[in-house]
């Protein structure tokens, strides 16, 4: 199977402290991989480097088995296919709901698609996302789990190749929470890659194939949801019990 | 020869006696011949041809009075004979020919010289071909307006072909028939002034009050009240509609010079210094253009300010990009740094221009579209050259708003401005966003400099008064938003006027600064704040 997203032997440092330390992670097509592990650990900052917003002092960030993306700029990467939800719901206050899927569709100043599939495109992702009804209001008035589910949305609607969501359901209600599984289950394709930081661990068990548990940068443990459960570094450090 | 006069004579005759007054030519010389009583006769038959009589009457009539006052008419048995521009001729028939060693010349009395005078002067203001003999005569006039028949003044005015002395014999005539001795010609005089309410009419009208007519005569005094009072309120509408217009018009010249900073400050957090050099440049443009036209193109030089807008746009939108590219894109993380490289700029670009062009003013054409006025109501005259600053601001502002809201760039340049992270990832092109929008900013300060050009001295320093007055707009309306700087501007152009003629320029400003110290203290994100700008 192809590796959609290598992260190879990464550090990154800022001033002395070390964020990531070595950090070795093969995420494949077609799998949702959950990576958690305690604040500080390192989860967020894995996104940045392959996102391009930090940059690793070692090491690689290969996509798509060929493409090197370590030194990249973030409006490469994701015109690569690689795209990410911030922890924060990051929407722009003056952009109504549409405009946002649109600016997501086809960022930049190049027009890629026609402006019917493009329409179409918005349309699609509007319905997945469950926002149809909300398509012209402005994203400020939105409410939290809305915007979150507007951040994905601007995410999918470029049809990316390597998903990374940072906290999707932080602070999101019980049902929030259940729309928000349905979603990322449906998202899974055979050639996507979904990466999701969270917190949340029935969130998690529940959309995941398989866990990373990631501690001071490094990583404690990978497998399944129940193994982590069981393992003892990972309740020690994380779980708790 | 002869015969040819005699038959124009004719024919001018016949055309002549279409008219009210025939005039007996030979009746007339032979009262120039006469006693001083029949002289004065004479002198006011002569006035009564410049005012009614018929153009071929007015014309045999001109040269013998203006004979009379430089006593070069000669009475001798067979009639008279004036000696004129065309040489010695007989009065009458206008043939050649000397007088007899027997003539006299007529002598003018005193009183009769003022007849005289003012007879020639009105033959001359109606039939001289000459238009400064015509303004000289009116001169003459004016002194005994009053007396003199209406009738000349319709006819001069109807026929004047000069607009100005047009207007100039309107005046007379007005002021004549106030001054009037019928007080229903006055009163007529009084509705006619009361049309045009302003403050000449009201310096006419106001002394009447202590006519001996106005206490006299109630039907007078009523006239003149009414006429005060409508003056007075239409100079007053003039007058707050003046106010308005300027402040509008200043509030476009602080938006054009503040709309490009709205861009650079707000999109890109770059405090740019070297703003109103930009604006500076876009004037060096604009005059570089119409150089370039007078040599290449002098038909198209008078629009110059037209074709100028394009050129002024690139050239400095270009510096800006180059700027952006070479010096700014280091410093993004630096605010401090950026402040003092663009100042560095500024004085670059000043110094440089000055090698160039040379420190004096540059001498714009001032085309005829931003010339004159249209009078409206009172003192306020609705002047082009403010239109044409308020029309251009409009046409900027319609453009950017249009670039902004409706196109890809535009929302781009928005996505980038309200959280760059975010914009990066999701695949816009940060950088070339940044270095667009640097651009337009700057492009749009050389437009600034076009609107500026034609109402400013153009000289290197011109940009240093505006980068002031750009960032007051700029931060009262709150950092990135158009709306906010459209507000402001009307709002600080406004203010500014209204409080110039009760204070000066130097107070207003004083006071309309420490009025913004003061909001920004209650309010500091500006009037129209956006959030979840780039911090």
């Amino acid at each position: 199977m192809a590796v959609a997203l290598l992260i190879d032997a990464v550090t990154v440092e800022f001033g002395s402290f070390r964020a990531i330390d070595g950090l070795s992670l093969a995420i494949d097509f077609g799998e949702v991989r959950a990576v958690i592990g305690p604040n500080g650990a390192g989860k967020t900052t894995m996104l940045d480097v392959a996102s391009g917003i930090t940059r690793a002092k070692q090491g690689r960030v290969i996509f798509d088995d060929a493409i090197d993306i370590t030194r990249s700029s973030e409006s490469d990467i994701a015109r690569a296919g690689v795209r990410r939800k911030f922890q924060k719901p990051s929407i722009f206050e003056g952009l109504d709901v549409r405009q946002h899927i649109a600016i997501g569709a086809q960022g930049g100043l190049r027009r890629t698609l026609s402006s019917y599939a493009l329409a179409q495109r918005v349309d699609d992702v509007l319905a997945e996302v469950g926002l149809a009804d909300l398509a012209l209001r402005p994203a400020s008035e939105l409410a939290h789990g809305q915007k979150q589910w507007l951040e994905i949305g601007m995410v999918l609607a470029s049809q990316p190749k390597v998903l990374m969501l940072d906290e999707p359901v932080a602070g999101l209600t019980d049902e929030e929470t259940e729309r928000t599984v349905a979603l990322v289950r449906k998202l899974r394709r055979p050639d996507r890659a979904i990466v999701v930081v969270e917190h949340d661990m029935d969130f998690v068990e529940q959309i995941a194939d398989r866990v990373t548990a990631l501690h001071e940068g490094r990583t404690l443990f990978e497998g399944s949801m129940q193994d982590a459960r069981a393992d003892a570094r990972v309740v020690e450090v994380y779980l708790g019990r | 020869m002869r015969r040819l006069f005699l038959i124009l004579l004719f024919l001018s005759a016949a055309v002549g006696s279409s008219t009210a007054a025939e005039l007996d030519r030979a009746e007339l010389i032979d009262r120039l011949c006469g006693d001083a009583a029949a002289l004065g006769e004479a002198g006011r038959s002569l006035m009564g041809v410049a005012a009614e009589g018929s153009t071929a009457d007015r014309a045999w009539a001109a040269p013998i009075a203006r004979a009379m006052m430089d006593r070069k008419l000669t009475c001798d048995g067979a009639g008279a004979v004036a000696i004129t521009a065309d040489g010695s001729r007989d009065a009458l028939s206008g043939a050649p020919r000397t007088a007899a060693e027997s003539g006299r010349s007529p002598l003018l009395s005193l009183k009769n010289r003022s007849v005289f005078e003012m007879a020639d002067a009105a033959l001359a203001l109606r039939s001289s071909s000459d238009l400064g003999r015509r303004a000289a005569a009116l001169r003459t006039l004016e002194r005994q307006a009053v007396t003199l028949p209406e009738l000349l003044f319709e006819s001069a005015a109807a026929e004047e072909s000069d607009p100005v002395l047009r207007a100039q014999i309107s005046a007379v005539a007005e002021a004549a028939a106030l001054n009037s001795v019928d007080p229903a010609k006055r009163i007529a005089a009084l509705q006619r002034i009361a049309a045009t309410p302003d403050r000449r009419a009201l310096a006419k009208v106001g002394p009447l009050t202590k006519d001996p007519a106005y206490a006299a005569d109630p039907a007078f005094k009523g006239a003149v009240d009414a006429t005060v009072r409508k003056i007075e309120r239409g100079i007053k509408i003039g007058d707050v509609l003046a106010t308005l217009y300027n402040g509008l018009s200043f509030a476009s010249i602080l938006f054009m010079a503040a709309i490009g900073l709205a861009v650079i400050f707000g999109l890109m957090g770059v405090i740019n210094l070297a703003q109103g050099e930009l604006i500076m440049i876009g004037a060096y443009a604009t005059w570089l253009v119409q150089e370039a036209l007078q040599r290449f193109a002098p038909a198209l030089t008078e629009y110059y300010l037209i074709i100028a807008a394009p050129v002024a746009f690139l050239v400095t939108a270009t510096i800006g990009i180059a700027l952006e590219a070479v010096l700014l894109r280091h410093l993004y993380r630096r605010p401090l740094m950026s402040l003092l490289a663009t100042w560095a700029v500024s004085l670059f670009l000043i110094n440089i221009v000055r090698v160039t062009f040379g420190t004096q003013n540059l001498n714009l054409v001032t085309p005829f579209y931003v010339t004159g006025g249209v009078p409206v109501i009172g003192d306020f005259i609705f002047t082009w050259n403010r239109m044409f600053a308020i029309a251009f601001a409009a046409v900027t502002l319609g453009l950017t708003w249009s670039l902004i809201r409706l196109t890809p760039l535009g929302l781009n340049i928005r996505a980038v401005t309200q959280n760059r992270t975010m914009a990066g990832c999701i695949g816009i092109p940060v950088r070339r966003v940044d270095m667009l929008a640097f651009g337009l900013g700057s492009g749009l300060a050389g437009l600034a400099g076009l609107a500026l050009a034609p109402i400013y001295s153009v000289n290197p320093q011109m940009g240093q008064n505006f980068i002031i007055d750009s960032f007051m707009v700029v931060v009262l309306g709150g950092v990135g938003t158009i709306v906010g700087t459209v507000v402001a501007a009307l709002g600080i152009g406004q203010v500014n006027v209204l409080i110039e003629p009760l204070w000066g320029a130097v107070a207003a400003k004083v006071i309309v600064l420490l009025m913004i110290i003061a909001f920004l203290q209650w309010r500091p994100e500006g009037l129209f704040a956006i959030k979840g700008r780039r911090k």
